[in-house]
């Protein structure tokens, strides 16, 4: 078990928002000291330009901005040179739609209906430029992917496979090992959205055998502004260049340009550094707290929150009402309430954050029966029993008011 | 329920006005409010937040409060709006009269007004033309008081039977009082014709001067206000004052009858529309003139700085 208590002291946001609930982790998540330390600590002490000044600070910027990129690695298990700093998970995604190469015999890439629009777009406007061709898989009703044959959807054609690691309404997680066997089977790649997944279990990048994988810092304690492509080595010198510009280049004369190895290659101009190493820092606290627990206290208050919501009579679960077929995201409706009035009423009633809306997957929201939207609670290493006897407490309130 | 969008952008509009804060969704609430009024679909979202942050704060009240509320949200906000269109409408009267008349409450009405800076609804003013430029008194015609060899001069336009000149006439008397050796003070009658029997009325005073009574006479007209507007009442009222007056009641009624009495009334409501007076009371205070019930401050700064004027020998 986590001390809830413990780590909930490490977060200035709970003791500057006293009677706050918060559970709207699946948008963002609040940083703790060390995070926020680390970043404080570069603006403070040797704010420089790393790989490009030869002064001391230009040195020792440069040492923790590579040990970052080194730290990261270590927490989703892959080599350091693997790590392609970006501003976020959408910039990854679209660093791969767009710096893929495609062949014209194996253009094809399959998504599902489920994905976030940053994974969604990206293939999209390759599609409409006529690029790629853009399958899309349906899942069952209730958001699961557990009846797909992926070795029949999957085809000769296909390129890459373009998926969510956890999805971002649900929280369910399609079968990667399957997809990612299928995928190989037939030459094709894999891109693994891991927005959802890596803040929340212990991925482990190199066994999955992942050939993409897209995650942002701010949903996993660390600073916004920062986010990873990982991508195996052999694929990265592969994939062409996204945005250019300083530090992405070995010589550029007026004739030609030669472009430098990857990692680098893709980091075009200053980087954001105080976020790469708030990263790293997120990173080493996750760790030392261990995804493991998180995961188990995740789904320990998933299993309340399923049961004591199903005793609430206008209450509309979406997605699988087991808790072992999702991690901590709760989505739902009341009755016929608007899902923004039922956010804006547990706000207002006690405080208590959600998220109302699409998320951000109006396909998926459309195809699962809610075009309007839902109200989503999302959980994290620093809720405890008491939030969710809160939020329940209160979700009964607006139960009552909207029926 | 989208009509709660309307409500929505006029007062967010009007709050957006002084506090940037609101702007945006002012902005909102009018894409909103021109979505609703040409029959489409507010895509915002405007009117569920708003029903959810009234209802959550009327749950925090009463929990079947909140529930009401929400349940009723479409009648509640309808009723709202409805309200604001009949202040908004009540409002844009009020900035018209206070236009018009000097005062929000309409023609003679001296009630509070909150366009009135004084706060006592004593700045309006009984209209008879529209407003233009004023010239100056033709001559000192009227019923003159004060000093009347001095050079300072002011001159009261007033109907009896008006309730600004009746307002003003404590301030008069204050000033009359106060500037008697110093000014020349004429009041010219000017009977508006929408009041009932004013003219008789600026007769009666010419009738009660006649008998060495003016100033009572004035005193009772303006104290009978009421009574002598009334459609019922006729010339007859004026008689009775006389006989309350102790005036001698045949003479007082051979002067009412007197075409002389009758040419004097005329041809000082004559002049005084032709000067461009649209309004009782109208002072001028040299080359300064007040329409309204102007404050005894503001005329007897006025007159002050007349004498001032004189006494350094400008003009």
């Amino acid at each position: 078990m986590l001390n809830v208590e413990k780590i909930r002291a490490d977060f200035p946001m709970f003791s500057n928002n006293p009677k706050m609930i918060y559970l709207d982790n699946a948008c963002t998540t609040f940083k703790p000291k060390p995070v926020l330390q680390s970043m404080n600590d570069y603006y403070e002490k040797f704010s420089a330009c790393a790989g490009r000044s030869q002064h001391f600070l230009g040195k020792y910027a440069e040492q923790l901005f590579e040990q970052a990129r080194k730290d990261i690695s270590d927490f989703v298990h892959c080599k350091p040179e693997e790590v392609v700093f970006t501003k976020n998970c959408t910039e990854a995604i679209n660093l791969v739609a767009n710096a893929y190469p495609f062949s014209s015999s194996k253009n094809q890439v399959l998504t599902t209906v489920l994905e976030h629009h940053s994974m969604f777009l990206p293939f999209y406007q390759q599609a409409q430029a006529k690029k790629i061709e853009l399958k899309i898989m349906n899942p069952s009703q209730e958001g699961l992917f557990t009846q797909t044959n992926w070795s029949e959807e999957i085809s000769e054609q296909t390129g890459l496979v373009a998926i969510h690691g956890m999805n971002n309404t649900l929280s369910t997680q399609p079968d990667s090992e399957k997809i990612v066997k299928a995928a190989h089977a037939k030459n094709a790649k894999v891109l693994v959205d891991g927005a959802q997944l890596i803040p929340h279990t212990d991925f482990n990048f190199k066994k999955s055998d992942v050939d993409f994988l897209a995650f942002s810092g701010h949903k996993m304690v660390g600073p916004t502004g920062i986010g990873c492509l990982i991508a195996k080595k052999e694929l990265l010198e592969k994939l062409n260049p996204f945005l250019v510009g300083g530090e992405t280049i070995e010589s550029v004369s007026l004739n030609q340009v030669i472009y430098t190895k990857a990692p680098h290659k893709f980091e075009a101009g200053i980087q954001n550094y105080s976020g790469a190493i708030g990263l790293a820092a997120a990173c080493k606290y996750l760790k030392k707290i261990g995804l493991k627990n998180i995961e188990v206290q995740e789904q320990n208050l998933m299993k309340i929150l399923l049961s004591e919501t199903s005793k609430i009579s206008n209450f509309k679960l979406i997605g699988p009402s087991n808790a072992a077929q999702r991690n901590g995201i709760l989505t739902f409706n009341l009755g016929n309430a608007h899902p923004h009035e039922v956010a804006i009423m547990l706000d207002s009633l006690n405080k208590v954050c959600v998220r109302s809306g699409v998320f951000c997957a109006q396909p998926g929201m459309t195809f699962l029966g809610y075009p309007d939207g839902a109200v989503r609670a999302s959980l994290y290493l620093y809720n405890s029993e008491q939030d969710i006897q809160v939020f329940l407490d209160t979700l009964k309130k607006v139960s009552k008011i909207v029926s | 329920m989208a009509i709660i969008c309307i409500a929505a952008a006029l007062i967010l509009g009007i709050l957006g006005l002084f506090s940037a804060k609101y702007r945006p969704l002012a902005k909102e609430a009018f894409s909103c409010a021109f979505r609703t009024l040409t029959l489409r679909k507010c895509d915002s979202n405007l009117e569920q937040k708003i029903k959810a942050n009234i209802t959550g704060f009327t749950s925090k009240i009463s929990p079947k409060l909140g529930q009401i509320t929400f349940k009723h949200f479409s009648v509640i906000s309808t009723i709202f709006v409805l309200l604001i269109f009949a202040s908004s409408i009540g409002m844009i009267w009020g900035i018209w009269n206070f236009y018009q008349y000097g005062n929000c409450n309409g023609p003679e009405s001296t009630d509070f007004c909150i366009f009135d800076p004084t706060g006592t609804g004593e700045q309006g003013f009984s209209r008879i033309n529209a407003q233009q430029s004023l010239q100056q008194p033709l001559n000192l015609q009227g019923i003159s008081y004060g000093n009347e060899n001095s050079e300072i001069i002011v001159y009261e336009y007033g109907c009896y039977l008006c309730p600004y000149t009746k307002k003003a006439e404590p301030v008069v008397q204050q000033l009359r009082e106060e500037f008697k050796d110093q000014v020349h003070f004429v009041f010219k009658s000017f009977p508006l014709p929408k009041h009932n029997q004013s003219f008789d009325a600026a007769k009666a005073s010419y009738c009660g001067k006649d008998q060495n009574k003016y100033w009572e006479m004035r005193e009772l007209l303006f104290s009978m206000q009421d009574s002598c507007v009334s459609p019922d009442v006729n010339a007859e009222i004026f008689t009775q004052m006389a006989v309350q007056l102790d005036l001698n009641q045949t003479q007082f009624e051979i002067c009412m009858q007197n075409p002389d009495v009758n040419t004097s009334v005329q041809s000082l409501y004559d002049e005084a529309v032709q000067i461009g007076v649209y309004g009782t009371p109208t002072f001028f205070i040299g080359e300064k003139s007040f329409v309204g019930s102007v404050t005894y401050d503001q005329l007897k700064q006025a007159i002050e700085a007349e004498i001032a004027k004189k006494q350094n020998g400008g003009n």
